[in-house]
C-alpha cells in the first residue's frame, strides 16, 4: 500500500510561489522601476516576507505580489533619494494605479520572451517599424527591399510574434 | 448562413489605418474582436522600450529560497506553540487573561501575537468586550518583542496590526476616542515598514469607520476611497468591497442616499465575483438601511431579511444580526405595529446586554420606553429606566455617570406622569452621542 503523501509545508509553499513569480517580480523591479539587478533580489525577498505576514486571505496572489513589488520599488527610490539624487524619470517609476497591473506586466514580459524566438530579420523589422516608428517605405530602404515586401514582412512578423506569444501563454496556463 | 471572419491581414490593416472603431463587423463578432485586440496589445507592447531590453537574470537565488523557507518554518513553529498557549491564556473570563499573561513572560512571542490578532475579528462580532481584551493582550505582547530577535520589519508589522485591530475592537464597543488613539499608534508602526501600502489600506478602512462618529466625513471618505484603490491594485475584490461599504456609510451619514444606493447596487452586481458571504450580507444590509432612509419600507425589510439570512448561514456574527433585527423592530414601530415592535425590542435589549453592547441596549430600551409612553404606561417606563441604569452601572463606562443622570431625568418625569416622547427622544439622542462625546452635558430641550 502506498504511504500517504504529506501535504506541502508552508516552507514548500513559499518556495513554490517564489519560483513561480520571481521572474515577473524581477521584471517589474528591473524594467518598470529601473532597480539595479543586485538590489532587486533583496526587494523580492522583502515582498515574500511581507506576503507571509499579511495574516489575511490573499485573493489574487500574483496581483498582490506585483502590487507589493511596486510598493517596495517606490520605497527603494524614496530611500535612495535620501542619500543621492533620484533618477530623472523617477515619476515614471510610479505605477498609474491601474487595474490589472500584474496582467499588464506579465503580458509585456511574455512579449519580450517571444521576441527571443524570432529570426533576427523579423526582430529588426518589428524594431524599426514599431519601436522606432519608421514607415514601411523606410523599413524597405533599411532592409534593401521593396515597399510591398516590407509591408508583407511587417504583417508576417507581427503574426509570428503573436503566435509565439499565444503558445507561451498556453504552456503557462 | 455561414459566418465570415476577417483574416489576419485585414485585422492588422484595420489597426494600422485606425478604422477598427468604425468597423461594422467587429462589435458583433467576438472571435474577430478578440483577435484584433491581441494584435493591438502586442503592437502597443512593441512600442515600449521595456520589451526590447536585455533579459533580466532568471536564475532563482538559493540564498533567498533558504531565507524564505527558514522564515516560513519559524513562523509555523511559533504559531503551533502559540495555539497551545492561547488555549491556556484565554481560559475563563476575560478579567483573568491579563493577570495570567503577566504571570507567564515566556508566552510573549510573535506567534501568540499573530494568533491573538486572528481572534480579534472573529470575536468582535460575537462578544465585543472579549475582542477588546484580546487586542489589548496582543498590543501588550507586541510592544515588548525585541525587533533584534526577528528578521526584517516583523515586529513593527505585528505592532501595527495589533494596534489596528485594537482600534477596530474599541470602535465596535463605542470607545471612539480610544480607537482614534490606537489608529495613530498603528500608523506610526507601519510607517517603519518598507512594504506597507496594503496594511495601511486596511488601516484606512478602520479610520473611515472611526472618524464617522466624529462627523469628520470628508476626511473619512478620502481614507475609504484611497483604501479601495489600493485593494484594487492588489487584486483584492473582497476588501475593495469593504472599503466601498465604508464609503457608503459615510454617504448615508451625510444624507446622500441616492449616491449610497447607486454605489451599493453596483457592488451588488459585482458580488458574483466576490466569494465572501459576509461581505455580500453587509452590502444587502446597507441597501436595506438606505431604502429605510428613503421610506421604502417593504424593500428595506426584504433586504434586511436577505442580509440576516446570509449572516445566519455563516454563523458567528451575532452582533450584526442583532443590529439588523433592531432595525426591523424600529421599522415595525414606525409602521404602527407597536405590540410586535415592543416584544422584539425587549428580546433584543436582553441579547445586547449579554453581548456587552451597552450603549445599543440602552438605546433599544429607550425605543421601548417611547412606545410605552404613547400608551401612557408610565410604570413600565420607570422600570425600563431603572434596568437600563443598572446596565450602565455594571458596564462602568467613562460616560456612565452622565448616562445615569439623563435616565434618572426620564424616570422622575415618568413618576410624575409628565414624561413624553420628545423627552425620551432627547435622552436617546444624548446617549447616542455620549460614546464619542463622553463629557457632553445633558440639558433638557426647551419645550
Amino acid at each position: 500500500m502506498p504511504s500517504p503523501v504529506a501535504p506541502p509545508s508552508p516552507a514548500d509553499d513559499v518556495e513554490a510561489l517564489y519560483l513561480e513569480h520571481r521572474n515577473l517580480l524581477l521584471y517589474v523591479a528591473c524594467r518598470k522601476f529601473r532597480i539595479p539587478d543586485s538590489d532587486a533580489e533583496n526587494l523580492i525577498q522583502e515582498v515574500f516576507l511581507s506576503f507571509l505576514q499579511t495574516g489575511t486571505k490573499i485573493e489574487n496572489v500574483r496581483a498582490w505580489l506585483v502590487a507589493a513589488m511596486c510598493n517596495a520599488s517606490r520605497h527603494y527610490w524614496r530611500a535612495q533619494g535620501r542619500i543621492e539624487s533620484l533618477p530623472d524619470d523617477f515619476k515614471e517609476h510610479c505605477d498609474p494605479g491601474s487595474q490589472g497591473l500584474a496582467d499588464q506586466f506579465a503580458m509585456r514580459m511574455t512579449v519580450r520572451q517571444a521576441l527571443d524566438y524570432l529570426q533576427p530579420r523579423c526582430r529588426e523589422t518589428l524594431w524599426l517599424h514599431y519601436f522606432e516608428g519608421r514607415s514601411a517605405a523606410d523599413v524597405a530602404r533599411e532592409l534593401e527591399t521593396t515597399n510591398r515586401y516590407a509591408e508583407k514582412l511587417i504583417h508576417n512578423c507581427l503574426k509570428r510574434v503573436r503566435e509565439i506569444y499565444l503558445s507561451i501563454t498556453a504552456v503557462t496556463k | 448562413m455561414i459566418e465570415r471572419h476577417y483574416n489576419d491581414e485585414a485585422l492588422i490593416a484595420l489597426i494600422k489605418t485606425d478604422r477598427a472603431g468604425s468597423d461594422k463587423h467587429l462589435p458583433f463578432c467576438q472571435p474577430c474582436s478578440a483577435k484584433i485586440e491581441s494584435f493591438r496589445m502586442i503592437a502597443d507592447a512593441l512600442c515600449d522600450q521595456e520589451v526590447w531590453d536585455r533579459e533580466v537574470r532568471t536564475e532563482p537565488v538559493p540564498a533567498t529560497i533558504a531565507n524564505l523557507r527558514a522564515f516560513a518554518e519559524r513562523m509555523t513553529n511559533e504559531d503551533s506553540r502559540a495555539e497551545l498557549i492561547l488555549q491556556e491564556l484565554l481560559a475563563g473570563s476575560r478579567e483573568e487573561w491579563m493577570p495570567r499573561l503577566n504571570a507567564h513572560p515566556e508566552w510573549r512571542t510573535a506567534g501568540v501575537v499573530r494568533k491573538l490578532i486572528a481572534q480579534v475579528y472573529t470575536t468582535v462580532v460575537a462578544m465585543p468586550p472579549d475582542a477588546v481584551e484580546i487586542a489589548a493582550l496582543a498590543t501588550t505582547i507586541a510592544e515588548e518583542l525585541d525587533p533584534a530577535d526577528h528578521p526584517s520589519d516583523t515586529v513593527e508589522r505585528l505592532r501595527g496590526a495589533a494596534w489596528r485591530d485594537k482600534a477596530y475592537a474599541l470602535f465596535y464597543v463605542g470607545k471612539f476616542s480610544e480607537a482614534e488613539t490606537a489608529l495613530l499608534v498603528s500608523e506610526s508602526h507601519f510607517s517603519f515598514c518598507s512594504i506597507n501600502e496594503y496594511e495601511l489600506a486596511r488601516l484606512g478602512i478602520v479610520k473611515a469607520l472611526v472618524l464617522r462618529p466624529f462627523e469628520r466625513f470628508s476626511e473619512a471618505s478620502e481614507f475609504a476611497a484611497a483604501s479601495a484603490r489600493t485593494f484594487e491594485r492588489h487584486g483584492d475584490l473582497n476588501k475593495t468591497a469593504s472599503a466601498k461599504i465604508a464609503e457608503v456609510q459615510l454617504l448615508i451619514s451625510r444624507g446622500m442616499f441616492n449616491d449610497a444606493e447607486q454605489l451599493l447596487l453596483n457592488l451588488e452586481k459585482q458580488m458574483a465575483a466576490i466569494p465572501d458571504i459576509g461581505t455580500h450580507a453587509r452590502v444587502l444590509g446597507n441597501l436595506a438601511h438606505v431604502y429605510r432612509k428613503q421610506g421604502k419600507v417593504e424593500l428595506a425589510i426584504r433586504y434586511y431579511d436577505c442580509s440576516s439570512a446570509l449572516l445566519d448561514d455563516i454563523g458567528g456574527a451575532r452582533t450584526e444580526t442583532v443590529r439588523i433585527r433592531w432595525n426591523v423592530a424600529v421599522m415595525l414601530a414606525e409602521a404602527g405595529k407597536v405590540t410586535e415592535a415592543c416584544k422584539r425590542l425587549r428580546d433584543l435589549t436582553r441579547e445586547m446586554d449579554q453581548l456587552g453592547m451597552t450603549s445599543e441596549a440602552a438605546l433599544a430600551n429607550l425605543d421601548v420606553a417611547e412606545l410605552l409612553l404613547v400608551q401612557n404606561q408610565y410604570a413600565e417606563v420607570d422600570e425600563i429606566c431603572s434596568s437600563t441604569m443598572q446596565v450602565f452601572e455594571r458596564a462602568g463606562l467613562s460616560y456612565t455617570a452622565r448616562a445615569l443622570t439623563a435616565l434618572a431625568y426620564i424616570r422622575e418625569a415618568a413618576m410624575q406622569r409628565r414624561a413624553d416622547r420628545t423627552l425620551v427622544q432627547n435622552v436617546r439622542e444624548y446617549i447616542r452621542k455620549l460614546p464619542r462625546q463622553p463629557h457632553l452635558l445633558f440639558a433638557e430641550a426647551p419645550s
